[in-house]
């Protein structure tokens, strides 16, 4: 039907007089029209908050992949969790979280890599594969998630609800698994738990800490770990007494295993550990928790350490070097 | 000259010149369809008198430029826009109706500048918009993005 024909048809329909001003109710591409003369993000997600129909205008017509207007990120500063932006546009001063953790299924140069983020105080993650234009978040985290990790083509995360949630490289979530160490849980105690594959198969190492404060200021100090093997056809978990011939790495930076028959250097049957104020402090004391826990004898050596860094999110890590 | 009627029933002499300004009129007459009054279903005649007063002011907009009019022009413009958030949505719809694309584009960014700064709770008072999402839609979104709610610069007041 051409315009004008249309025309002639409605004009036979019922007249409305009075103004029927519904801007809930504005058609969706002449609400896009004006969400993308906003250049301000802020206003942009404000814009996106006041009903539904505003909303999927926001979503349809990608506005939040747009670009807005820059922010200055702003040094960190010593006690802050959140870092700070500011728009000389506007004068005007943001906070927000940053990311706290990223693992890596391949290695960066590979094609098929895909990059997971743990982020918004580890309350969030999403992933990104090479050529996509923005992060996917993904769906169905409710709680704080202490560590994620690749493994047979799937994606895992462990949260601080006892939860292992799986989702396949695509971001589809699978389901969830729960995490029942046979330690029963007090509130003395601090616990970050680590995922990490150790030939072939599922870990989940639990790190117990204790407050070993003098003063008002915290100070978590590692005590041991727990070490349970999954069982992924039975969904059970098997706490296990010693990892054998290897060795684990964790800590901010993705957790990771060695072989010491390979490596000899490495002291087998440890637990290589680093400080990541295990989500709970942002500032190191005297001294940052770094140390070898050795799972045989039960013991942590610590390991020698310069001096506590003035920015709170400059983290000792663990990194694999590589000549490429 | 070409006569447009609102949807109440009221006629309009406009100028060829001026409502070829709009791209569903000005299809009409090159398809030979507007010989006698062309009827706007979809406009009242309040919202089609702010049109035409448009439409004629931007008759000769091309000229505006050699003729020293450019500074006329946008005042007059800021004047026009000048007006309620229902007055606006109607225009905005009469416009989008008409495809009267400049129109649009001025409307459209005065409803964005008007937006800019407001607080939700502010926006919804003054467009009177019902908030229809449910709760948990809206923690999420200011989970999301919790710095665009923060700051005494918001401004919370409907005018």
């Amino acid at each position: 039907m051409r315009f004008s024909e249309q025309i002639l048809a409605n004009s036979f329909g019922v007249c409305t007089a009075m103004s029927t001003a519904d801007w809930s109710k504005l058609p969706v591409e002449l609400l896009g029209l004006i969400s993308s003369r906003l250049h301000f993000a802020e206003d942009c997600v404000r814009f996106g908050a006041v009903c539904k129909s505003w909303r999927i205008s926001i979503l349809q017509h990608g506005n939040y992949s747009c670009s807005f207007l820059p922010w200055l990120m702003r040094p960190q500063t010593k006690h802050e969790s959140l870092r700070r932006f500011y728009s000389p546009f506007n004068g005007k001063g943001f906070r927000d979280s940053f990311v706290c953790k990223v693992i890596l299924s391949a290695s960066p140069c590979s094609s098929d890599c895909v990059i997971f983020a743990i982020y918004a105080d580890n309350w969030k993650m999403a992933f990104v594969k090479p050529g996509d234009v923005s992060w996917t978040p993904l769906s169905c985290i409710h709680g704080h998630v202490d560590d994620a990790m690749c493994h047979d083509g799937k994606f895992y995360a462990i949260d601080t609800f006892g939860e292992i949630l799986i989702w396949d490289l695509a971001g589809s979530f699978l389901k969830r698994i729960a995490f029942t160490p046979s330690r029963g849980m007090d509130n003395l105690v601090y616990v970050t738990t680590y995922l990490v594959e150790l030939e072939g198969q599922i870990y989940a190492i639990m790190r117990l800490l204790f407050d070993t404060r003098i003063t008002d200021t915290p100070c978590l100090t590692t005590w041991c770990f727990e070490i349970y093997k999954l069982d992924i056809c039975n969904e059970k978990w098997e706490e296990v007494k010693s990892l054998g011939d290897w060795s684990i790495f964790v800590g901010s930076n993705h957790s990771f295993s060695i072989s010491c028959s390979t490596y000899p250097e490495c002291e087998s049957n440890c637990i290589y550990f680093t400080d990541d104020f295990s989500g709970v402090y942002y500032k190191a004391v005297f001294s940052y928790d770094i140390g070898v826990y050795n799972v045989q004898n039960d013991r942590v050596q610590s390991l020698p350490q310069e001096d506590i860094s003035d920015f709170a999110f400059s983290l000792p890590l663990w990194i694999i070097p590589s000549l490429s | 000259m070409v006569k447009l009627k609102s949807n109440d029933d009221k006629e309009f002499e406009v100028e060829e010149a001026a409502v070829i300004q709009s791209e569903m009129i000005k299809n009409m007459i090159e398809d030979g369809c507007a010989t006698s009054v062309i009827p706007l279903p979809n406009i009242d005649s309040k919202t089609l008198i702010k049109v035409i007063e448009y439409l004629n002011k931007h008759i000769n907009m091309g000229k505006a430029a050699e003729t020293g009019e450019e500074d006329d022009l946008k005042e007059f413009d800021e004047q026009f826009v000048n007006m309620g958030w229902e007055e606006l949505f109607d225009v905005i719809m009469a416009a989008n109706y008409l495809n009267i694309h400049e129109l649009m584009e001025l409307c459209c960014q005065s409803a964005a500048d008007r937006l800019k700064n407001k607080s939700v709770r502010a926006v919804r008072e003054m467009l009177k918009i019902t908030n229809d999402l449910t709760e948990e839609e809206e923690q999420e979104i200011i989970n999301d993005a919790p710095w665009a709610f923060e700051g005494p610069e918001i401004d919370d007041t409907v005018n």
